[in-house]
This record gives structure tokens, C-alpha cells and sequence, in this order.
């Protein structure tokens, strides 16, 4: 028997429930006695089936272990000190990996250089191909990889842990005051690792409206990514490194004044965070705050070997998908920006000169805002770039050391100054292309996508003028 | 109703459909993995920005997609994930469905199996984290909740692996029809019961009679405005003809 | 048909009896107390969600801390752990 189609039907049902909806005295009290209902037959039901003995021997471990993880005193100390060890694993678990990895993919590349000579390819071809998109894949996997393989791993044996809840249950109250939502502290720890993984994890947030905060405030934490970039130059300016004969690539800290810069960047993108989600539900997401109803689960110990596996499996798809959608083109659009000459001049160095008059503002220079702008598809190649533009070389280089670093970056006229602004641009700025694509599957807006991508960089650009500014008008006054 | 809308990837004929439903933080997940392993899609509900994970679990020579709902602590439509889980269980008709619940909050996630209950008779109760309930002193009487909800009910111990094999079976049972649940639901009291009574009737030319009247109209006397265009939007299709596999030919489910 | 018998139920080491039927707001409820749930001054989404988690009339909450920053508040109702905000525990009436 074939039924009638959607609308006669909906018309018919309204009208039904019409009819009824007088008689049974509006839905509220009508759905208060439904769910009452259920709620009493449960409790008869479960009332015969469940007994209980005087043993609560676990419950006591449990609520005591609740007690020290969200008491007055040592809750949030010792949150902090949890997610500060996490990403102290990450950081320098990553190292040696990141390091093999690089070495692994950058000596296969002379294999494939080799290749293309054999077959008698143009020059061209092999720059595109392999200095271009080969070199930039290898670069954002070794890079990439290491740290989200072990990232991941550890957050989601918390979340498993079911301490996560905790986590948005000690810091509510600071995200209600910003007119957020208490979940958003889980979204934000979440960017730490990949602001695209944070963006999708603001699923947890039902309220549209504060999911949107938390989506456009994402990026204001360093991802894994920028962590090397800001690592490398804080070690190198703020910590003395590759002044003296300090061997070793990647994220050591050189000092304890570099460690130091690196927490304070990151309370300073926290604070953002904050500063930036009370401006926005002021201003454009305007509304009441949602309701805060947490359930803390019971701790259970996590099945630590099957978290690992399917977390790693998952984590190493994702970046190498994204390697490959995203980080190839970037790379041929690099190369070929640094080898296409456009009045004798690689058109990377005229786009450096172009953004010269604002990068100088920003205290900056062209070739950095370059850099950032370029590295739009992965954070992980701003330095690359800039190295690249600096020398005048055709392809992404690796530097050798933190001391190669400090020379070139100190021959182009880097000073302190220079160095906090460019981490401060890299801490706000716009979020890397696949965040962006991510914010727009999730909203489904053009408008919020947008707005995702101008508002922290509205918000970086006006702080590095502004530091820039204070500290050369400190400067000059001084003398 | 058609299984073809939520376009299942793992879904051949032949195989069965479970939905896994049951609150958070209830282990479903860790069930999920358990009978799955590594058979296992991961893509969203259609049209929604949910994630839905489907896996293929092999028993007894039997081959089950298990469709995994978000985790929900009623099927009441408050929220996407509530929605999408009622949806399905309504209008895609899996061949069973699975309430997983949490032995140490036995009360609060009976509300959810009451309400599947109400939708489908095709229900198979997997008690889940008996080793923790034990832990905390609490004692379950799988039979004593058999008989009070008139549903089968499988211990479990999901990260073990203990109990699945029974569960699976008991499932497959009333996958097949074998097993024929009589649910006990509630009773909501002379005059809604009424009012149910008399909207059932003006209900029989406009719903299937693969769906139940009685919770439909429970809905409509409850003031959801979501019931409305989920039957509109499923009405439209053509129905198959009964003859999937242990269809008894009885349509009206529960009441 | 079996029945099993209900055990006694051990006094629960987590707090004291509930206070004689003074009807206030749970969010006044000082941390330790035992109370029973009354009625919900609640609505919409909100309402709902205090239903699916327990909070019925007739159920007993157990208020069992408080956040370090203040609130939420954590409750433990029908053998669960759920955190309100002030806000919302004010509309849920208990004695």
C-alpha cells in the first residue's frame, strides 16, 4: 500500500496533532508525566534486579583520586603540570624521529633526483617535481609526523582515562566569564596538538553559538607545526643558542630563558583565547550562555596497547593524506614562485619587496611576511621559506643547525625585536589551509570561514605594530 | 522502510543490520571494537556533521554490520545525535537493535531502553561493566531485569571480551526472529492513554504499519515537532514488501 | 520467577541525612549534603537534559564538590557524577 507523499502527510499529522495538543494541555507537562513515567518504571525495574553489598572499597580510591584531580588547592596545579608533561613528551620524544625521518625522506630524494636525470627529464620538470613538491611533502611529514604520532596517543588515553571532563569542569568557570562554554577548554588543548583536530573536536560543544567561539578561537594556540618554528627562534634569540658551538638540529631548548619565552607564548595564546571569545560574544556571536550539564565519568584504565595502535594508525593517514593534498602544491607553488623571474627577479623576491613597507612595520620584513603568507598550507615551512628567500636558492633548505640558523637570520638583519615579532605573528595569525577547510566543512559558512581566517590575523598584525612600535619609541627615547 | 537512505558502505544483501546504541561512557565503543576489529568505516550521517562508524562482525558463520548511534541518553529528538539515533532505529528498521548500559547506573540508563523499547521490540539489553559494578559492591540479576523489561539481557565485559559470544547469538536470534522480545512499557495513565488510543486510530492511514502507532502518537501528544518531518521525509518512499529475513508479518510493534 | 531480595542498603559513608524538608534551590546546598529532588523550575533544551541525567522528582542528589575556580558544582545522582553550573542548579527545586 503505497503512502502518500511528504507533504499531504506532515499536513494531516499537524493537524492532528493540533486537535490534541489543546486537550493534552501543552507539551510541557504532557512530556514532564511521559518522562516521569519511564523514569518510575525504571526504578521499579531496576529496584528488583540491582541489590548492593557494603563493599565500597573502589568508590572511596575513586572520589579520593577526584578529591586531589579537582580539589581547591592542587586541581589546577596539577592540570597544568599533566598537560605541560604531555607536551614535554611530544616535544622531545619527536626530536631523534623527526630527525631519522628527515634524513630518511631528504636521501631519497638524491634517488629520485637520480632518477629524473636517467630518464633525461628538463630541469624544469625535476624542480617542480621533486624540489618542489617532493621536498616540501618530505619537509611537513618529518616535521609533522613524530609529534602527532605521540600527541594523539597520550590525549586520547586521557580522554579514555575520563579525565578530560575534569579538565573542562576545574576551568568553566574562567570560559563562562569569556561568555564561553567550559568544553571549550578540551578544544583548545585539542589545537594544541592540530588546530584542524581542534576545530572537528568542537563537535562536543552542542550550542551553536559557542561552538563558533571555540572554532574561530582555535588557532590562537600553537599547533605541533609552529612549536619547532617558535622553539627554534626562541633557542636561538632568547636563549644563546648557535652562539657558541652548539651542535643538534630541532627542539632543544638552548636555555632556560628560551623554555621560558615558549610557556609564555603559550599563556599569552590561552589569554588570547579568553580575550578574544568575551570580544566575539559581545560583538558578533551575541547570546545567552548555553547550558553546562558535564557528566564526570568514573576513572577506568585505558587499553593503553589498543589506543596506541588505532591512534597512531589513524594520526599517521591523517597527516600523510594531508601531506599530500596540501603540502604538494604548496611546494610547486613555492618552487616555482622562487625560480620564475619576473623582471630578472625570482617572483619571491619581489612579493618579499612588495610586503616589505608593512612587514618593516610589523618589525618584521617582506621576506617574512612572505614566508608566513606562503606557508599558509602548512605552518612547518615558514622557516624553510624564509631560508630559501634569504639565500636566493631554488628550493626549500634544510637548516643544518641552530648555528646556520642564527647566521643567516643574523646576516639579514634579525634582531630580538625581529624574533618576538615573528613569534608573535606565528601565534596569530591565520589558521594553516586545512584548518580553514576543516572550519569550512564544519560550519558550512563562507562568512565564518572567513572571518576565522582575517580575525586573528587582524589580531596578530595590530600586535606586532604595536610591539614594534612601543619597543622602538622605548628605544629612541632611551637614547 | 529502507535501509538505501543512510547508504550503509558494509551493507550487502544477506547481511544483517544492528544498530549499537546506549548512553556515554558506557563502554559502547570498546563493544564496538571488541566484535569489529578492524572491519570498520568510519564516514558521517548523511547530511549531518556526526560521525558514524559501521563495522562488520562475523558469528556463527553470520555476517553483521553493526551500526554504531551516537551516545545518547534519550531518544527524545533534544539534540542531531538523539535524532539521527530515533531515525534510525525507526525508519531504517535495522534488523535488531543493542542497548548498551552501564551496570553501575543500572536506573538512569533504563530510561533509554524504555524508549527503544517503545519504538522496537527488536531489543537485545547488553549489560556492560559487571566487573565494575562488582568493584563498587553492586549486584545485577541479569534474569530479574530480563523479566522486568521483557527484553533478553547479556552480561558483558566489553574490554574482555566476556559475554560477547552470548550476546551476539541472542542478537542473531532476534535478527532472525527466533527469538520474539515482549517488551513491558510503560503505561502513562488513563488519559493519555486515551488520547494515544484515539490518535492511533486516525494514524492508520498515514504511517506504515511497520512503524508503531502507539509511539508515534506518543510523539505527536508530546509536542515533538521533529516527528513530523522525519515520517514526512520517509513517508515519500516506496515501501519494500515484507520478507526480510524472520519478518513474521506482525506490524504493529508494541502497544 | 526468582526474585531476589533487597539487601539493606549501607549507610552511605558520603554524608550526612538529608536535612528535614526545608524546599531550596540545590545550588544553595552546601557540599556533602543529601538531598531529594522536588521539582524543576526548568526549560527547554535545559529541562531536558536535568531529565535524561537523573535529576527527576523523587531522585536523591548527593552534592559532592565543588569546582576549584567555584562552579560548576558536582552532583552524584542515580549512580552518576554530573557537573552544574550555579545557574542551572537554582532552577532545580530539593528538600
Amino acid at each position: 500500500m503505497p503512502l502518500p507523499s511528504g507533504g499531504p502527510v506532515s499536513a494531516e499529522l499537524r493537524r492532528i496533532q493540533e486537535s490534541y495538543r489543546d486537550a493534552a494541555a501543552g507539551g510541557h507537562d504532557v512530556r514532564d508525566h511521559i518522562v516521569g513515567s519511564i523514569y518510575r518504571r525504571a526504578r521499579e525495574v531496576a529496584g528488583r534486579a540491582v541489590s548492593r553489598d557494603g563493599s565500597r572499597g573502589r568508590l572511596d580510591w575513586e572520589r579520593r583520586l577526584d578529591d586531589v584531580l579537582t580539589s581547591r588547592w592542587a586541581g589546577i596545579p596539577v592540570m597544568l603540570a599533566l598537560l605541560g608533561v604531555v607536551f614535554w613528551i611530544t616535544l622531545a620524544g619527536a626530536n631523534v624521529p623527526s630527525e631519522l625521518l628527515g634524513r630518511l625522506l631528504f636521501g631519497f630524494q638524491e634517488v629520485l633526483s637520480g632518477l629524473f636525470r636517467a630518464a633525461g627529464a628538463p630541469a624544469w620538470l625535476h624542480g617542480v617535481l621533486v624540489l618542489g613538491v617532493y621536498r616540501c611533502v618530505a619537509w611537513v611529514v618529518a616535521v609533522m609526523l613524530p609529534p602527532m604520532a605521540i600527541f594523539f596517543p597520550l590525549f586520547t588515553l586521557l580522554e579514555d582515562l575520563g579525565y578530560l571532563p575534569r579538565v573542562a569542569f576545574n576551568l568553566d568557570s574562567l570560559f563562562r566569564r569569556a561568555g564561553a562554554h567550559g568544553k571549550q577548554a578540551l578544544t583548545m588543548s585539542m589545537g594544541f596538538g592540530c588546530n584542524a583536530a581542534g576545530v572537528i573536536s568542537c563537535r562536543i560543544i552542542e550550542s551553536p553559538r559557542e561552538r563558533l567561539i571555540a572554532i574561530l578561537t582555535n588557532t590562537f594556540v600553537p599547533c605541533n607545526g609552529r612549536f619547532p618554528t617558535l622553539i627554534a627562534l626562541a633557542a636561538v634569540f632568547f636563549g644563546g643558542a648557535g652562539a657558541a658551538a652548539t651542535a643538534g638540529t630541532g627542539a632543544t631548548y638552548a636555555s632556560v630563558a628560551a623554555t621560558g619565552v615558549v610557556l609564555g607564548l603559550i599563556v599569552l595564546g590561552v589569554l588570547m583565547t579568553l580575550l578574544v571569545s568575551r570580544f566575539l560574544s559581545r560583538s558578533v556571536l551575541r547570546g545567552e550562555p548555553s547550558a553546562f550539564v558535564l557528566e564526570l565519568p568514573p576513572y577506568r584504565v585505558p587499553q593503553v596497547g589498543r589506543v596506541i595502535v588505532r591512534s597512531i594508525l589513524d594520526r599517521t593517514l591523517f597527516v600523510l593524506g594531508r601531506a599530500v593534498s596540501v603540502a604538494a602544491p604548496a611546494g610547486a607553488l613555492v618552487w616555482i614562485l622562487a625560480n620564475v623571474t619576473l623582471g630578472g627577479q625570482p617572483v619571491l623576491l619581489c612579493l618579499g619587496r612588495l610586503l616589505g613597507p608593512l612587514g618593516r612595520l610589523m618589525g618584521l620584513d617582506g621576506f617574512i611576511l612572505t614566508a608566513f603568507v606562503l606557508a599558509l598550507p602548512a605552518n612547518e615551512i615558514v622557516l624553510p621559506v624564509l631560508l630559501m628567500a634569504y639565500l636566493g636558492v631554488g628550493s626549500l633548505l634544510q637548516f643544518e643547525g641552530l648555528t646556520a640558523l642564527r647566521s643567516v637570520l643574523a646576516a639579514h638583519g634579525w634582531t630580538w625585536l625581529t624574533a618576538a615579532c615573528a613569534m608573535l605573528f606565528s601565534l596569530m595569525h591565520f589558521p594553516c589551509g586545512t584548518t580553514l577547510l576543516t572550519i569550512f566543512k564544519e560550519t558550512g559558512s563562507h562568512r565564518w570561514t572567513a572571518l576565522a581566517a582575517l580575525l586573528p590575523t587582524g589580531v596578530g598584525v595590530a600586535a606586532c605594530i604595536a610591539v614594534a612600535g612601543l619597543v622602538r619609541l622605548v628605544s629612541h627615547l632611551l637614547g | 522502510m529502507s535501509l538505501d537512505r543512510y547508504h550503509l558502505r558494509l551493507f550487502t544483501p544477506g547481511r544483517l543490520v544492528v544498530a549499537l546504541a546506549g548512553n556515554p561512557n558506557t563502554g559502547k565503543s570498546t563493544l564496538f571494537n571488541r566484535l569489529t576489529g578492524l572491519r570498520v568505516h568510519t564516514g558521517n550521517w548523511p547530511g549531518k556533521t556526526v560521525v558514524r562508524n559501521e563495522g562488520l562482525c562475523v558469528r556463527g558463520g553470520r555476517e553483521v554490520v553493526l551500526v554504531d548511534l551516537p551516545g545518547t541518553y534519550s531518544l527524545l529528538a533534544s539534540s542531531p545525535e538523539e535524532l539521527i539515533a530515533r531515525d534510525f532505529v525507526c525508519f531504517g528498521r535495522p534488523h535488531a537493535s543493542v542497548v548498551v548500559v552501564d551496570a553501575t547506573c543500572l536506573e538512569r540508563n533504563l530510561n533509554l531502553v524504555l524508549q527503544m523499547a517503545e519504538i522496537t521490540p527488536r531489543v537485545v539489553v547488553c549489560l556492560n561493566l559487571v566487573d565494575e559494578a562488582r568493584r563498587k559492591g553492586i549486584q545485577v540479576d541479569p534474569a530479574a531485569l530480563e523479566e522486568g523489561l521483557g527484553l533478553p539481557v547479556v552480561p558483558t565485559v566489553a574490554r574482555d571480551g566476556a559475554g560477547l559470544d552470548v550476546l551476539m547469538e541472542r542478537v542473531i536470534g532476534v535478527a532472525d526472529g527466533r527469538i520474539q522480545p515482549a517488551p513491558r512499557i510503560p503505561a502513562y495513565g488513563c488519559y493519555l492513554e486515551a488520547c494515544i488510543e484515539g490518535l492511533s486510530g486516525q494514524l492508520k492511514d498515514l504511517v506504515d504499519g511497520q512503524i508503531s502507532r502507539r509511539w508515534v502518537a506518543l510523539r505527536l501528544v508530546e509536542g515533538d515537532e521533529t516527528i513530523i518531518s522525519s515520517l514526512a521525509a520517509f513517508a515519500a518512499l516506496r515501501l519494500p514488501p515484507p520478507g526480510r529475513t524472520g519478518e513474521t508479518g506482525d506490524p504493529e510493534a508494541g502497544g | 520467577m526468582r526474585r531476589l531480595p533487597m539487601l539493606q542498603r549501607a549507610p552511605d559513608p558520603a554524608g550526612p541525612d538529608p536535612e528535614p524538608g526545608v524546599l531550596r534551590p540545590l545550588s544553595d546546598v552546601p557540599v556533602g549534603h543529601r538531598v531529594n529532588v522536588e521539582s524543576l523550575h526548568l526549560d527547554g533544551l535545559l529541562r531536558r537534559r536535568v531529565l535524561d541525567l537523573g535529576f527527576v522528582p523523587g531522585a536523591v542528589v548527593h552534592v559532592v564538590r565543588r569546582s576549584p575556580l567555584g562552579d560548576p558544582t558536582a552532583y552524584m545522582v542515580m549512580g552518576a557524577v554530573v557537573a552544574l553550573r550555579a545557574g542551572e542548579a537554582k532552577g532545580i527545586k530539593v528538600r
